[in-house]
C-alpha cells in the first residue's frame, strides 16, 4: 500500500515543471517534498491530486489512480489559501465535509472537537474574515483533515504563521500521522521537514536531486560536523587531512570531517594545547547537504 | 449525486440569503406594483384646476360656437374680450390663463393667435385648435348649402374587414395580444438570461479569486460543480421572476384585468398557456446555454473586477439577439429572422418570438429545441475543460488566448 509515483513528467509550454521524477511512498508517514520557490512542489501536489494532467507517467494510490471516485479519502492544504470570507466559519466547514462525503452531524462534530483542538470555538458562528491571519489558517487546516483523509496533501502548511501557531499545528499534524493518515507535507524551510518528516525528497528544477528515508541520506551523505568549544586556536587543524573546512561561530567552532575517523586524535590535539568545554560530534543540517549538492546557497 | 445536491443547495442558500438579492427582488417588486397602478394614479396626481381663455372674437359671430364646442372640455373656460388690449390687461392682472385672436382672412376663413405665458399645455391649444376647424366645416358647410344629412355623409367612414386566409391565422385581437405577451416575455427572457447568466460568472469569478477554487475542483468534478451552481442560480432566479410575475397579475387583477393602449382593449384572462411555456422553456435553454459558457469565462478571471471585461462578448451577442427579435416582432416572416432563429444565441429569443407571432411549423419549433439542447450539452463539455485549467491560471486576463492556455493546462 503506497503512493507510487512513476516517472512523471510535467511540461508547461517548452518548460517543464516536473522531470522524470519516481517516487515511492510508504502508506502511514510524514514524507516531505523540500525545495526553493518553483522547484516543483505545488506542480507536484496538483499532479498526484488530478488537477493537472501528466504529460508523461502515472501516479497510483493503493494501485489506483487519483480521480473524483476516490477523491474523499484525500485532504489538501493549498499553498494559496481559499476560503469564503463572507461565510460563518463552521457553515463553511459543513459545506467543505459535504464535498468530501460527509454527512452534516459527522462534519457538525468533527468541527467542534478541531475548534476546541485548536481553541477558536468562539469562532464557529463569526464570519471568516472577522478572524485573525493564524486562525484563519486554522479554518484552512481543518477543512484538510475533518474528514480524517488516508492521504493528506500540506503545501506550506506553516508560513505565515506565529511560532506558537506553527507548534500548535506542528502537533496536529503529528496527531494525524499517529492515527494513521499518510501525508505528503512540502516546506522551503529545511528545520520542519527535518524535525516532521522520516523520508523527503528534495527538489531542484523539478528533479529530485535527494530522495529516501533522512537518517539514511545524513548517513550516506558520510560527512560530519565537529561542533568545539575551546580558548585554543583551531588554526593547526586543518593538517588532518579529513577535516574539510574550519568556520568560526560566535560561540563555537564548527568543524566540517569527510569521516569521524580520527575524532579522538582530534580531541587528543586540541586538549593538549588547552581547555575545551564542549566537543561533539553532529550529523550534517540538511541545509549543508542541499547547499553541497546544488553548489549554491538555499535560503 | 450527492455532491452535487450540496452544490446546489449551498449556492441558493446563501444567495439567497444575500442582502442584495433581498433588496433588489423587494425594489423590482415595488417598481412592479407602481408600474400597474400608474394610469389611476397619475389621474389623481393630475391636476383638474381649469383655465380660463379670453377670446378676442374680431369677428363677433363665431364666440358663441367656440363655447358651445369647447363646453365638452370640462377643464377650459372661456371669456369674451372686446380688444387684445383688454385681454392683455386681463391676462396681466391674472384672470386669463390666455387669450385667443379669432379673425377671418381674405378668403373668409378663420384665422386665431393663441397667445399664453407658456404652450407646454398642449391640450389647450389642440382642442381649441379642434373647436375652430369644427366650426370653420359647418360654415363652408352652410355657405355651399349642404343639409345635415349631406354633411353626415361626408364623414361616414369606410368599413374594412379583415379576414386571414392562412390556415390557423391568428385574429387581429390574437395578434395584438401575443404581440404584447411576446414582448413582455422577450424582454423577461433577456433580461433573465443576463441577469443570472453574469450572476453565475460573478460565482465562479469570486471563488477564484479567492481560491477556494482549487479545493472544489479536488474534491468535485467540473461538470458537477458548474451544474450544481448553474441550477443553484437558475431556481433563484425562477424564484425571483415568478415572484415578479405574481405581484405583476394581482395587481393587473386588481386593475380589472384589463389594459388600454389606445382603441385596444387586451384581455389578459384570453392567454394562451401554450405561449407562457414555450416562454418558460426557451428562457431555460437560452439560460442553460449562456450560464455554462459565463462560467467558463468566470473561470478565467483573475480579479473580479476584470469579469464585466470578460464577460462583455457575451452580453453584446445577447443585446444583438435581442434586437433582432424586437425588429422581427413587426417582421416576424423575414428571411433573416427565420435564419437567426437557428443560430443557437439567437434562438431563444427569436424562436419564441416566431412562435408568438406566426404560424410556425412544429417541426420548426422541435428543430430548435434539438440545436439548443446540442449547443448546451457542447458548451458544458467544452466550458469543463477550460473550467478546470482555468482555475489554475491567474495573471492578466485576455479571453481568447485564455481558453487555449486553460486547455493545455488540463
Amino acid at each position: 500500500m503506497s503512493l507510487y509515483i512513476n516517472n512523471i513528467t510535467k511540461y508547461f509550454g517548452n518548460k517543464a515543471a516536473v522531470k522524470d521524477l519516481t517516487l515511492n511512498i510508504d502508506n502511514k508517514q510524514i514524507y516531505g517534498f523540500l525545495g526553493a520557490n518553483g522547484a516543483g512542489k505545488t506542480t507536484m501536489f496538483r499532479l498526484i491530486l488530478g488537477i493537472l494532467e501528466a504529460s508523461k507517467g502515472t501516479i497510483r494510490w493503493n494501485g489506483e489512480p487519483i480521480n473524483y471516485s476516490n477523491s474523499d479519502g484525500i485532504g489538501y492544504l493549498p499553498e494559496e489559501r481559499g476560503l469564503y470570507a463572507e461565510l460563518p466559519v463552521k457553515q463553511q466547514l459543513i459545506y467543505f465535509g459535504e464535498l468530501r462525503g460527509m454527512t452534516r452531524e459527522q462534519a457538525s462534530r468533527k468541527i467542534d472537537d478541531w475548534l476546541y483542538r485548536f481553541n477558536i470555538t468562539s469562532y464557529a458562528n463569526r464570519k471568516l474574515q472577522e478572524l485573525s491571519k493564524g486562525n484563519q489558517q486554522k479554518v484552512q487546516f481543518i477543512s484538510a483533515v475533518m474528514h480524517s483523509p488516508d492521504l493528506l496533501l500540506l503545501d506550506e502548511p506553516f508560513s505565515g504563521l506565529d511560532p506558537v501557531n506553527v507548534e500548535m499545528l506542528k502537533s496536529a499534524v503529528k496527531y494525524m500521522a499517529d492515527e494513521g493518515t499518510t501525508i505528503l507535507f512540502s516546506s522551503h524551510r529545511m528545520e520542519h521537514v527535518e524535525e516532521l518528516c522520516e523520508s523527503l525528497c528534495l527538489l531542484d528544477k523539478g528533479e529530485a536531486i535527494l530522495e529516501g528515508n533522512l537518517n539514511a541520506i545524513k548517513r550516506d551523505y558520510g560527512k560530519k560536523n565537529l561542533h568545539i568549544k575551546t580558548s585554543v586556536d583551531l588554526k593547526f587543524l586543518s593538517e588532518f587531512p579529513e577535516v574539510k573546512s574550519i568556520i568560526p561561530k560566535a560561540d563555537k567552532t564548527i568543524i566540517q570531517l569527510n569521516d569521524d575517523e580520527s575524532i579522538q586524535d582530534i580531541l587528543t590535539a586540541v586538549i593538549s594545547k588547552g581547555e575545551v568545554t564542549h566537543f561533539s560530534l553532529e550529523e550534517p543540517s540538511l541545509n549543508e547537504i542541499f547547499i553541497e549538492k546544488v553548489g549554491k546557497g538555499y535560503e | 449525486m450527492n455532491k452535487f445536491m450540496t452544490i446546489f443547495k449551498h449556492t441558493f442558500l446563501t444567495n439567497l440569503k444575500k442582502k442584495s438579492f433581498i433588496i433588489t427582488t423587494i425594489v423590482s417588486m415595488v417598481l412592479i406594483v407602481l408600474l400597474f397602478n400608474l394610469p389611476p394614479l397619475l389621474e389623481k396626481l393630475s391636476d383638474d384646476k381649469s383655465y380660463t381663455i379670453g377670446v378676442v372674437d374680431q369677428t363677433h359671430e363665431i364666440y358663441s360656437d367656440m363655447k358651445s364646442e369647447l363646453s365638452l372640455y370640462e377643464k377650459i373656460e372661456l371669456k369674451s374680450f372686446a380688444s387684445e388690449d383688454s385681454a392683455q390687461k386681463a391676462y396681466n392682472d391674472g384672470d386669463i390663463y390666455g387669450y385667443v385672436i379669432v379673425k377671418l382672412n381674405a378668403n373668409n376663413f378663420i384665422e386665431a393667435e393663441y397667445k399664453a405665458e407658456n404652450i407646454v399645455a398642449f391640450e389647450l391649444s389642440a382642442n381649441i385648435e379642434q373647436s375652430l376647424s369644427t366650426i370653420q366645416f359647418h360654415r363652408i358647410a352652410k355657405e355651399l348649402n349642404l343639409s345635415s344629412a349631406e354633411i353626415n355623409s361626408l364623414f361616414t367612414p369606410v368599413k374594412l374587414t379583415k379576414t386571414p386566409l392562412g390556415e390557423d391565422a391568428k385574429s387581429e385581437s390574437d395578434i395584438a395580444l401575443s404581440y404584447v405577451i411576446v414582448y413582455i416575455l422577450l424582454i423577461a427572457i433577456y433580461f433573465g438570461v443576463i441577469m443570472y447568466g453574469n450572476m453565475v460568472a460573478m460565482e465562479v469569478a469570486k471563488e477564484k479569486s479567492s481560491r477556494i477554487m482549487e479545493i472544489l475542483v479536488s474534491s468535485v468534478n467540473p461538470i458537477t460543480q458548474m451544474f450544481g451552481k448553474i441550477l443553484g442560480i437558475s431556481l433563484l432566479g425562477i424564484l425571483q421572476i415568478s415572484l415578479m410575475f405574481l405581484i405583476g397579475f394581482f395587481s393587473l387583477k386588481s386593475n380589472s384585468g384589463t389594459f388600454t393602449f389606445d382603441a385596444l382593449t387586451l384581455d389578459f384572462s384570453n392567454i394562451p398557456l401554450s405561449l407562457i411555456l414555450y416562454g418558460v422553456l426557451f428562457y431555460l435553454l437560452g439560460y442553460l446555454f449562456y450560464a455554462t459558457l459565463a462560467a467558463m469565462l468566470g473561470s478565467l478571471v483573475s480579479r473580479i473586477e476584470d469579469m464585466q471585461q470578460t464577460i462583455g462578448i457575451l452580453n453584446f451577442v445577447m443585446v444583438a439577439a435581442f434586437l433582432v427579435s424586437i425588429f422581427g416582432l413587426t417582421n416576424p416572416d423575414a428571411l433573416v429572422i427565420k435564419i437567426s432563429s437557428y443560430i443557437p444565441f439567437f434562438t431563444p429569443m427569436i424562436m419564441f418570438m416566431r412562435i408568438g407571432m406566426t404560424n410556425i411549423h412544429f417541426l420548426e419549433i422541435a428543430i430548435g429545441i434539438l440545436i439548443m439542447i446540442v449547443s448546451i450539452i457542447a458548451s458544458s463539455i467544452f466550458a469543463a475543460k477550460v473550467y478546470k485549467g482555468g482555475v489554475l491560471l491567474y495573471g492578466k486576463s485576455n479571453s481568447l488566448k485564455d481558453i487555449r492556455k486553460a486547455l493545455e493546462l488540463k
